[in-house]
């Protein structure tokens, strides 16, 4: 283990221009120790090493500086004290314990992670839905017989990023490719790419389908956790992921039919404190990078269900190329803090992305999305719709912007946000923009907010509902047909179920 | 003295907008009868039926009102739902995303009306056939985008469904066709029993004719100001309001065509 002390520093106080940044008094320097480092071929190794010293060197977010923070607070992104004083490992020392002992059994694990996933009334065996379970040991599916063959014989690949170092050259390539998606010059991209530790690579050759859903859900139980989802698409192949982001308990989820056996740590890669601690809030730091090929299809559902102690920052990236498709549900319902960028580039000619997003923020969540449609080829069609409801003190932010370079002539895009404000305290910023770069487009952009109409209050009162059932009735509408037209069904099923606990929570704190 | 049935309104004042827009109306309607409720426009006619359900944005100021033996004067709209009074609005509410079924169930559920799932879906089948409404409105969104002749039907079907012991139909008539006004008399005729009253608000003769009004009452500047039976109904439409109120009342908008 080579702990590696840098100095980087850490701007504060009045604007400056980028490039002067660096130079700043040196009593603003910081000290960040890089943590416990996860095993890999060479050139991941020094990949990361480029990266970490790319992100020490960078400025940290700024609210002040960066237009990207200014409605975000990046002064108390959890990052930068985690990684300054906290000596962080790759395994807690409950999980370190356990390894002493008997290893969990993956299989367990899997189990374990599929009870997680709150399928209802439709079990796992009838959701069409494959759980994969990512663990140290590799990666161990879930789901009904029926479905594990269909995987099997559609050739699709699922390689967990914990044993990279028996990675074949294939599949070192894509992740090569993948990665570099990512590498924008904003220093929490490079944190990323310096620590991303545990995910999943998903693979569909040309011209496989696979008609059950894959099913990743992230176990994001250490301090600071930073997963990885890798997604390529082979041309004409199409495949149907959905990531779910949530924490688990140190010990909290034992199976139900094996009491010792618990997945906890298994499922999850993240780094921990060498002492459990409680204050410096978690962070999660993830991204899902994906290239979807010729004529291929991707149908993308992501979930984020943190606990209200966790910050969320997450990057997604995805590449479209000619007559590829996309078509995806964002639903954000946890985390004291999230701050997401969702950015789709248009690529290739006659490419689609159709992104819809549900967020709920409440108590005094800070939910700060910002999305980027970037058209890039000719003919392409965009379109992205984010619905907040937003209660108590919480604060929702959105900016979303449609970039289309002169290359994209017949760009047809469209960016809307829709908010639902229930207390007089909840707040919402929308800021839809365009740049326009090319002549013959067609793009448009809305933004509404609103509270509960009086009006329509009343009416369902006067059939007798009570009025917490009218608000839990019109709340849900609000979302009703964004998860009417979910990509695929488990994903609607599970955000409906999620999003009623959450109206539940709001209901009945 | 109120009735121990039926619905009985007595000396009612109410501001709305810090305005006073009924200054004490007396009305009673008794179980199993039918009353015609006419009035030029802005007579207040739609603030008594808004004030009867509850509506929290109409103040009443004096007054009572009794419902089946009880003195609902304070109660909230979804309690006096619950004891079965019904408005059928003259502008029904768009809620986008609650689907016409799933709003029904809602609604029956908390009046204690619940039905298993299919015994419900048979009944909402067979009410939506006499009504002749197209089948796929089961799952179209409550009253969103649907034309005005389809609202005023979707809440004859809800009354159809609650089965209300007080309906109050406001202007249910208003903006129908020729066969949609007979689907909708009919409706309300096979409904009526003597348990449940009906008030009736209305421009038109032509669904009185139907209906057969035991009662037709004026309401005019906030009160009743002249009652009688069906004849009444026939005046008006013959002869406008002058006759009863006055030159001076009837503005020319304010009568039928
Ligand atoms: N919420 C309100 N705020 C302000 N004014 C109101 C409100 N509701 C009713 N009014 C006023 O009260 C008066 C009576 O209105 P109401 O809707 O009861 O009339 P109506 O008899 O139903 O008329 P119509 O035949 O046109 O339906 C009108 O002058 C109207 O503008
Ligand atoms: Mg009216």
């Amino acid at each position: 283990m080579a702990e590696v002390l840098v100095t980087r520093v850490s701007p504060k106080g009045p604007r400056q221009p980028l490039g002067t940044a660096r130079a700043a008094a040196p009593s603003l320097q910081r000290l960040l120790q890089r943590p416990q480092q996860v095993a890999g071929p060479d050139w991941l190794r020094q990949r990361r090493d480029r990266f970490w010293e790319r992100f020490v060197a960078a400025p940290a977010p700024s609210s002040t500086r960066d237009e990207d923070w200014r409605r975000t607070d990046a002064s108390r992104l959890p990052l930068y004290e985690l990684l300054e004083k906290q000596q962080l490992r790759l395994a807690s020392p409950q999980q370190q314990a356990r390894s002493e002992g008997a290893s969990a059994d993956a299989a367990q694990a899997a189990r374990g992670m599929s009870d997680l996933v709150p399928f209802g009334d439709d079990s796992l065996e009838h959701s069409g839905t494959i759980v994969a379970a990512i663990t140290r040991q590799g990666v161990s599916l879930h789901g009904s017989q029926q479905d594990l063959e269909a995987l099997e014989q559609s050739g699709v690949s699922i390689v967990a990023l914990g044993s990279l170092a028996n990675m074949d050259d294939t599949a070192a390539t894509r992740i090569r490719q993948l990665l570099s998606l990512l590498e924008g010059d904003g220093p929490l991209s490079a944190a990323w790419q310096a620590l991303w530790n545990g995910g999943a690579l998903i693979t569909a050759p040309a011209g496989t389908h696979l008609s059950p859903s894959l099913w990743i859900v992230h176990d994001l139980s250490g301090a600071l956790s930073v997963p990885a989802t890798l997604l390529w698409l082979g041309e004409d192949s199409s495949l149907s992921v959905c990531d779910q982001y949530r924490k688990v308990e140190e010990g909290a989820q034992d199976t139900p039919d094996s009491s010792e056996s618990s997945w906890t740590g298994d499922g999850g890669f993240g780094y921990y404190t060498p002492e459990p601690q409680t204050a410096i809030p978690t962070c999660t730091l993830a991204a899902t990078l994906a290239m979807v090929g010729r004529g291929a299809q991707l149908s993308y559902g992501t979930l984020q269900e943190q606990p209200l102690t966790t910050w969320h920052v997450s990057h997604t990236l995805i590449q479209l190329e000619q007559e590829a498709r996309l078509s995806a549900l964002v639903s954000r319902l946890g985390a004291g803090t999230e701050k997401s960028w969702f950015d789709v580039n248009l690529v290739g000619r006659g490419s689609d992305a159709e992104i819809s997003g549900i967020a709920f923020a409440s108590s005094s969540q800070h939910l700060d999305h910002q999305s980027l449609q970037r058209h890039l080829g000719e003919d392409t069609r965009s379109r992205f719709t984010l619905k907040c409801a937003v209660s108590d003190h919480a604060t929702s932010v959105y900016s979303g912007l449609i970039e289309v370079l002169p290359s994209a002539q017949k760009t047809d895009g469209y960016v809307s946000n829709r908010n639902l404000l229930l207390d007089p305290g909840a707040k919402a910023d929308s800021i839809p923009r365009l740049e326009i770069g090319a002549n013959d487009v067609r793009c448009g952009h809305g933004a509404t907010a609103g509270h509960i109409d009086d009006n329509e209050r009343f009416y369902m009162t006067s059939r007798g509902i009570p009025s917490h059932e009218v608000d839990r009735l019109i709340v849900r509408g609000f979302f009703e047909d964004i998860l009417a037209a979910a990509p695929f069904p488990s994903i609607a099923a599970v955000s409906a179920r999620l999003l009623d606990e959450k109206i539940a929570r709001w209901q009945h704190p | 003295m109120p009735r121990s049935e039926g619905l009985t309104v007595k000396n009612l004042r109410v501001t709305t907008a810090g305005k006073e827009i009924l200054s004490g109306v007396d009305l009673s309607v008794p179980a199993g009868e039918v009353h015609a409720l006419m009035g030029p426009n802005g007579s207040g006619k739609s603030t008594l039926a808004h004030t009867l359900m509850g509506h929290p944005a109409y103040t009443i100021t004096s007054g009572s009102i009794h419902f089946a033996g009880q003195d609902i004067t304070h109660l909230r709209a979804d309690q006096r739902a619950r004891l079965g009074i019904f408005l059928s609005f003259q502008y029904p509410v768009a809620v986008p995303g609650v689907t016409v079924v799933n709003f029904l169930r809602a609604a029956m559920r908390s009046q204690g009306k619940e039905l298993p799932a299919r015994e419900f879906m048979k009944a909402l089948t067979a009410e939506m056939e006499k009504l002749k409404i197209d089948p796929a409105f089961r799952s179209r969104y409550l009253n969103d985008g649907f034309s005005g002749g389809e609202k005023k039907r979707c809440e004859i079907l809800q009354m159809a469904m609650l089965k209300p012991r007080l309906a109050i139909l406001d202007e249910t008539d208003s903006g129908l066709d020729v066969d949609a006004l007979r689907i909708v008399a009919d409706g309300v005729s096979q409904l009526r029993n003597p348990d449940m009253g009906v008030l009736v608000i209305t421009h038109y003769y032509r669904i009185l004719e139907q209906l057969q009004p035991d009662y037709v009452h004026i309401l005019h500047a906030g009160k009743i100001v002249a009652s009688g039976e069906a004849e009444l109904a026939r005046t008006i439409e013959k002869s406008g309001y002058e006759p009863i109120l006055g030159p001076e009342a009837a503005s020319p908008e304010a009568l039928p065509v």
